[in-house]
């Protein structure tokens, strides 16, 4: 079974996850994202296979991974908080990510060998951590958007946004854990290849202002009257860093990290 | 004083280094950092490039104000771990009250009710109960029919911030050391040949290189250099090297960081009378002359590029991969230059001339790689590893781990008959705190409710 169409698949279960969720079916919705997700997860165990290395070297790869994340991320934060919210926050995103890779051209989508610098188990490692980290973001800015809209909604319930504050700050707090972990086996893992664990490459730093701005956020709700709104506005902020991470590093500016 | 002690040590000071370092480092990453000249000039014009240049903008991470910085933020974490210091010991090392009935009746969590069992069973229960949840129990007070109780755990907990603090400093440190002390050389060897490490005495000789592409492909696949140091005229480690894997040596750290085609090049030229006879090979080095026997014709290799392109009337090599190899040749007649050509490995015919009955060809070459290494000593990469460990351990301790107290009072109400008194408080995590007092105040309810 070629792995392509078991990312058809998933996108299509999460599309249709989505839509249960909007109309109110929780159950079913849960159940069919994770069917999604057990198809991307053999999707992506194909690709690895057939390309001999692990699935997240090029711009393909690294968004369903980011997908897969996302969608693991959100089921794990549910069972371990005990809600029913982070499934619908984190379909949407992890639909458009599938959806956008699928998208890609032909070329794009290539299974190419590894350069010398990537044939380490660092790779492993260290991608797994920092995408961990940018799905739990994700998620904590899916849930202060949803915050910030349902704030502007006179009817909203305080307990309802109490419970997305929190959530925002958990995910938060596990996301802060795996962007040191990914930063930290970044440096350990550069230090062996281009002799230095910090040489302020964009990536690196750009690494560094999302880590800076998550502590940001940290450090300012532990005042009593930093509010749920800035809170949420925060988590906005960072994943927008995030993304530049994520991608602007790579689209934009050059670097040692110029490969996805 | 006091109130310039509070503002080092504050939270808000550490918010406010902490946005200035954001975006300070978010400039560094829009302006190039450690161009050329010509970079820097070219893109934003001589003026701004004096005005980068006068407040170091073009190595920001380098220069004394950013380094100012993380000073202050250094110093602000240090005070503030200071701060915490006292209030940090007495949570370890104080020995806990007894406290009254009001107490109990006032934290967060709280539970009051007579059991049908004895004071002895019931504190039994307790313990046994408060044990298996992996609680420290202590014997706060005993009387003849009153005993009271403190529990806790997690206090690692309240410990992770500190140890988060702490682990930043030394990885600044760390930091510190490396650039003080440490140093980072590029140095390219060709085969063969032996270079000195620099700050360390030490020889270092290229045996051997070796480069693999892909099959059917130019990416390379894997390259290796069989190196070896030389410590006062003695072999002292020979090891082969490649991209991840460094080889160490005392503190030295060497690693494969790229590699080219070196400068020492034999060309193979063809001359021929005519197109149609194989004609003859000379083999010659770059800037070497040949003479053409039976003739007054004498070829000098001028130049090679392994990958010849062209911009305006400017050649240079695009890459170091032989994709385009090409030779620069002049051809002297009786001494006098008479003609000057570029001949292709990859388009023989191209450019054949008409002024010498002769015609060139570019049939092969050898060129030895050169190895491109890092020589790299760092003495403050264990102290920042360490501050690696402990900041995860750190946050890990934060985040995960909730320091929970318990306060129980246990007082005979009658023969068989207890009442127990129990409450408690927690620093995160209220609700699986909640979980467990109920399961705590369940154990004994088990049996039957006075």
């Amino acid at each position: 079974m070629d792995s392509s169409l078991l990312f058809g698949i998933a996108l299509a279960a999460y599309g249709l996850s989505g839509l249960l969720y909007l109309f109110k079916r929780p159950g079913p919705g849960r159940l069919i994202m994770i069917i999604g997700l057990i198809a991307q997860t053999t999707g992506l165990s194909i690709r690895a296979v057939k390309a001999g290395h692990a699935p997240f070297t090029n711009l393909y790869e690294s968004m369903l991974f980011f997908s897969w994340s996302m969608v693991v991320v959100g089921l794990y934060v549910e069972r371990r908080h005990r809600t029913k919210i982070a499934g619908p926050i984190v379909i949407p995103m992890a639909f458009l990510a599938t959806g956008y890779a699928l998208a890609l051209s032909p070329q794009s989508k290539g299974i190419t060998p590894l350069m010398p610098a990537l044939q380490s188990h660092w790779l492993e490692i260290h991608v797994v951590t920092c995408f961990l980290a940018y799905a739990a973001f994700a998620l904590a800015f899916g849930a202060g958007i949803i915050y910030l809209v349902k704030e502007r909604n006179q009817k909203a319930k305080k307990k309802n946004l109490t419970l997305l504050d929190e959530l925002s700050y958990k995910t938060i707090a596990l996301g802060v854990i795996f962007l040191t972990l990914g930063i930290i086996t970044g440096a350990i893992w550069a230090n062996y290849a281009w002799g230095s664990y910090w040489s302020w490459d964009p990536k690196e730093t750009w690494a560094l202002i999302t880590w800076l701005i998550y502590m940001i956020y940290l450090h300012l709700r532990l005042r009593a009257n930093f509010s749920g709104r800035r809170s949420a506005w925060l988590s906005v902020i960072g994943f927008a860093a995030v993304l530049v991470t994520y991608l602007g590093v790579n689209l934009l500016l050059s670097g040692l990290h110029s490969y996805a | 004083m006091d109130r310039i002690k509070k503002f080092f040590s504050s939270t808000r000071l550490a918010v406010v280094l902490l946005v200035i370092l954001a975006l300070i480092s978010i400039v560094g990453t829009i302006i190039i950092q450690n161009g050329s000249q010509e970079v820097y000039v070219d893109k934003y014009g001589p003026g701004l490039f004096y005005f980068f240049k006068l407040f170091s903008l073009t190595d920001l991470y380098h220069s004394w104000w950013f380094l100012g910085i993380l000073a202050l933020l250094s110093i602000n974490l240090g005070l503030c771990s200071l701060n915490r210091l006292p209030s940090l010991l007495r949570l370890f090392a104080q020995p806990k009250k007894g406290v009254e009935d009001q107490y109990i009746l006032g934290l967060p969590l709280q539970n009051k009710a007579v059991y049908s069992v004895n004071m002895d069973r019931a504190f039994t229960l307790l313990e046994e109960k408060l044990g298996e949840k992996n609680y420290r129990l202590l014997l706060t007070g005993r009387q003849p029919a009153d005993v009271s109780i403190f529990a806790e755990k997690g206090r690692l907990g309240r410990l992770g911030p500190y140890i988060t603090h702490l682990s930043i400093l030394l990885i600044l440190l760390g930091g510190m050391i490396g650039g003080l002390l440490g140093f980072k050389e590029y140095v390219e060897i060709d085969e063969g040949d032996t270079v000195s490490i620099p700050h360390a005495g030490l020889g270092l000789r290229l045996e051997d290189f070796a480069l693999e592409y892909y099959p059917d492909s130019k990416m390379p696949k894997d390259y290796k250099s069989a190196l070896v140091v030389i410590n006062g005229g003695k072999e002292v480690l020979r090891k082969t090297i490649e991209v991840n894997h460094p080889l160490i040596y005392k503190g030295i750290w060497i690693y494969q960081s790229s590699y080219g085609l070196g400068r020492v090049e034999t060309l193979t030229i063809n001359v021929a009378k005519s197109d149609t006879m194989p004609g003859q090979d000379f083999r010659a080095k770059t800037g070497e002359t040949f003479s053409i026997p039976g003739t007054d014709l004498k070829v000098k290799v001028a130049r090679f590029v392994p990958d010849f392109v062209m911009a305006g009337s400017e050649v240079y090599s695009r890459s170091q991969e032989p994709d385009n190899p090409a030779a620069q040749l002049e051809v002297y007649e009786k001494d006098k230059l008479k003609l000057t050509r570029w001949v292709f490995y990859k388009f023989p015919d191209y450019h054949q001339n008409q002024e010498i009955d002769r015609q060139f060809k570019l049939s092969g070459f050898e060129a030895l790689h050169y190895s491109g290494l890092l020589i790299v000593k760092d003495p403050g990469v264990a102290v920042v590893w360490t501050g690696c460990g402990l900041l995860v351990a750190g946050l890990m301790a934060t985040f995960f781990i909730s320091h929970r107290r318990l306060w129980a009072i246990l007082r005979k109400t009658g023969e068989k008959k207890t009442l127990i008194l129990i409450g408690g408080r927690t620093n995160k995590d209220r609700l699986r705190f909640e979980e467990e007092f109920s399961r705590i105040t369940d154990h004994f309810s088990g049996g039957s409710h006075g």
